[in-house]
């Protein structure tokens, strides 16, 4: 068994939990929930085993290095991050039915990963700028603080959904079964305020980074600019709610279009436009 | 004079200044940064929308007012800036105009609430009592909340209300993040006012005292010279690029004063300049390196492809008549070598490798590398401490404002009649919602331990 068939099954396994949480959502049962949750769980561990294999087989082809270091490596740490974010918020709130607006971005990020022509899932070893230990916690920083986007944007498609159906007062059905809004507010809320923080460190990391590499802390590539960008989204997004008159749906709305900016900052400028971070495109 | 104060010290602008920044930030991302008038005109003469490029005429006119408008700089341009300096203003006239409010909120004088006031606070619980004295139950309340974690005071007029609160200050948090952004623009300001960021190519064997400025190429002194002893290029198995590596030497008024080993990632400091491992550039020619053993003498020489060098001290003449690559990598050289009395001699050699050879009794060894030149990113900036710091401040004041909010808890007690309760009165700044479930629990917990 070597990494990249345990990273392959993880796919498949995120999948089945993405019907999983389709059959709550859609049916309420108690026990699918239960076994939905210890299902997703095991994959998690799974794929932790995976990845962790596949940083042992780095060191065996002999120029070991964390598995954070290509488009695919990202897209894998991605969705582990999601899956641990969302087992942490259904642990906390209590609700599986957050499950179906979250656990199939994983699923997506796997997907994309293991099945996209233009991906290379080879483990390679790290071009002379790579070789850095800042390399690590640039990415762990940006990533936990796109997966906690990527949670906020989850629940605002919950919130808006749930809101459409209240404001057709059927507050019946299987909306019904979700958290009240203000709830999801609170959350959307304060993921995107954790996703901030990460993103904030991830930005300064890169600088650090950047400057211990080319004595440069920031030059505007677009790559940096993007990523500031999508920050100043999210300040503002923060700011938006301190001024009265916005209400939860407004900033439901912010969650998704955030996301928008948070998939170009990592995925579009790689291959829309080319930069100093041009390594995801190999 | 009001309104202007007020104008800038609206959270309003603030959000609109931000939409305008990160809007105008995302052309400079699109129109690649800093190329010439011609580049720009056949730039947008190639662009096509559903497949007709825009041509010449169009691309002349999008060049004409890109250049006019700064956008081929404009992260540098007098608009960006400005957008920054109100960002700035905003700012500092936003928190001079809430940080007294703040501080008033900080230190306000909490024990002396009226019931009024505190009848109307949303989140109260109501524990009842069979103990009906006052001041015994005040006491026990006291060693109670504070072994919860909560320090109390005492109000020195109401003998039947308790207060605690839980980190105050945190209402700096948002402030400390705003203070770190103007830090990190001081920073940055230092960085421009004060360094330089350059750049120089310098080839093995040779030295300089003098880079060029990477904003409009000008010499920049350093006041020492840098000389580059080596350079190398490592391969992986499969080809790729494994490190590039610099050996540097610091040299002031001649003498040697520090060697360095400098790779991408890690560079080398002097006086306050920092050099970068940023690229290299091959030559046609090659670096040799010759040592006689019997006498124990050592040169290196910088060779030119097929052509004869003579080194008198090793009484040898040689030079690389034939080389061998392999996808662009040097494989083999074949070197020709005499000294005049006996005939010459022609033998391969790798690239990096010391190779011994003899003629009649005497032994060399020989070691040829392909010359390069070492790309230099020289920079100094004394502001990026600065920077640091500004970061730093943000993360804290981040985590502040964020994961701290300002919790207060007031105890009254109650006697009306033969019913004797506490009430408790808690508000927050922030995360209700959290609040409300550390209140009711302190609330089970203190009617547990003060019913049993
Ligand atoms: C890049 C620029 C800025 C960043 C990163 C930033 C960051 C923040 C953050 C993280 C918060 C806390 C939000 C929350 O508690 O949900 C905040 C609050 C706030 N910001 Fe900013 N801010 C910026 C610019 C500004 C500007 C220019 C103003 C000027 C008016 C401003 C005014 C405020 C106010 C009034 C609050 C609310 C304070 C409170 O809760 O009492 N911010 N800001």
């Amino acid at each position: 068994m070597d990494s990249s068939f345990i990273l392959g099954v993880t796919t498949l396994t995120y999948l089945f939990s993405t019907v999983l949480y389709l059959i709550v959502f859609l049916f309420k049962s108690n026990k699918v929930g239960v076994f939905a949750t210890w299902f997703t769980l095991a994959s998690f561990i799974f794929q932790t085993f995976g990845v962790c294999l596949r940083w042992y087989e780095s060191y065996k082809l002999g120029f070991g290095h964390a598995p954070l270091t290509n488009m695919y490596e990202s897209l894998v740490f991605f969705s582990w991050t999601i899956i641990a974010l969302y087992l942490y918020l259904e642990f906390k709130y209590k609700v599986r039915t957050l499950g179906i607006f979250i656990v199939p971005f994983a699923f997506l990020s796997m997907a994309y990963g293991s099945l996209a022509p233009e991906i290379n899932r080879d483990i390679s070893p790290l071009i002379p700028a790579l070789q850095s230990n800042w390399l690590i916690s640039h990415v762990v920083t940006c990533f936990i603080g796109y997966a906690a986007f990527a949670l906020a944007a989850g629940m605002g498609i919950m919130y808006l959904a749930k809101s459409a159906q209240s404001d057709n007062k059927k507050q019946s059905g299987l909306l019904a079964t979700l958290p009240e809004l203000p709830v999801i507010d609170d959350i959307i809320h304060k993921t995107m305020i954790f996703g901030f923080i990460w993103l904030s460190g991830g930005i300064i990391t890169g600088a650090v980074w950047a400057n211990s590499a080319w004595g440069t802390y920031w030059s505007w590539d677009p790559k940096e600019t993007w990523s500031l960008i999508t920050w100043f989204f999210y300040a503002i997004t923060l700011h938006a709610r301190y001024t009265r008159g916005l209400n939860g749906k407004v900033i439901a709305w912010l969650a998704v279009i955030g996301l928008i900016f948070v998939l170009f900052t990592y995925y579009g400028v790689n291959f829309l436009l080319s930069g100093l971070h041009s390594y995801g495109s190999q | 004079m009001n309104s202007l104060w007020n104008f800038f010290a609206s959270v309003r602008l603030a959000i609109v200044i931000l939409c305008i920044i990160a809007f105008t930030s995302i052309f400079g991302t699109l129109i690649p940064q800093g190329n010439s008038f011609e580049w720009y005109v056949n730039f947008f003469s190639h662009i096509s929308f559903s497949g007709t490029p825009l041509g010449p005429d169009t691309g002349q006119r999008f060049a004409v007012i890109t250049t006019l408008l700064d956008i081929d700089k404009m992260y540098s341009s007098w608009w960006y800036y400005l957008f920054l300096t109100i960002l700035i203003i905003n700012l500092i006239v936003c928190s001079i105009d809430r940080i007294p409010t703040v501080l008033k909120q900080i230190k306000m004088d909490n024990l002396s609430f009226t019931q009024a006031r505190l009848d109307k606070m949303k989140l109260n619980r109501q524990i009842s009592l069979q103990n009906t004295d006052t001041q015994s139950i005040m006491s026990s309340l006291e060693t109670i909340v504070s072994s919860l974690g909560w320090k109390t005071q005492k109000s020195p007029t109401n003998q039947a209300m308790l207060f605690s609160e839980k980190s105050p200050w945190s209402r700096m948090g948002v402030y400390i993040v705003h203070l770190s952004i103007l830090v990190i623009f001081a920073g940055a300001l230092i960085g421009n006012l004060l360094g330089f960021k350059a750049s120089v190519m310098l080839p093995e064997t040779r030295q300089t005292d003098i880079v060029y400025s990477t904003k409009d190429s000008s010499a920049v002194n350093l006041g020492f010279t840098v000389r580059c002893d080596s350079f190398t290029l490592e391969y992986y198995d499969n080809g790729m690029p494994k490190e590039y590596m610099s050996e540097l030497t610091v040299l002031e008024n001649g003498k040697e004063v520090k060697k360095a080993h400098i790779e991408v990632n890690k560079p080398l400091r002097y006086n306050g300049i920092t050099f970068y491992q940023a690229s290299y550039e091959p030559y046609q020619d090659f670096v040799v390196t010759l040592k006689d053993i019997q006498q124990s003498v050592t040169t290196k020489l910088l060779t030119p492809f097929q052509q004869q060098i003579k080194w008198p001290e090793g009484n040898l003449s040689y030079g690389v008549i034939n080389a061998d690559s392999i996808q662009n990598r040097l494989a083999r050289m074949k070197i020709w070598v005499s000294d005049s009395a006996n005939p010459p001699q022609t033998f391969w050699v790798k690239p990096n490798e010391e190779t011994p050879f003899q003629i009649n009794d005497k032994k060399y060894t020989i070691y040829v590398k392909q010359m390069f030149a070492t790309g230099l990113q020289v920079a100094q900036d004394p502001g990026v401490w600065v920077v640091y710091l500004g970061c730093l401040l943000m993360l804290v004041g981040l985590y502040v404002s964020f994961f701290m909010s300002h919790r207060k808890i007031w105890f009254v007690v109650k006697n009306s009649g033969s019913a004797t309760s506490i009430i408790m009165y808690g508000t927050t700044n922030k995360n209700k919602m959290g609040f409300t479930t550390v209140f009711q629990s302190l609330a089970d917990n203190i009617e547990q331990q003060i019913t049993a």
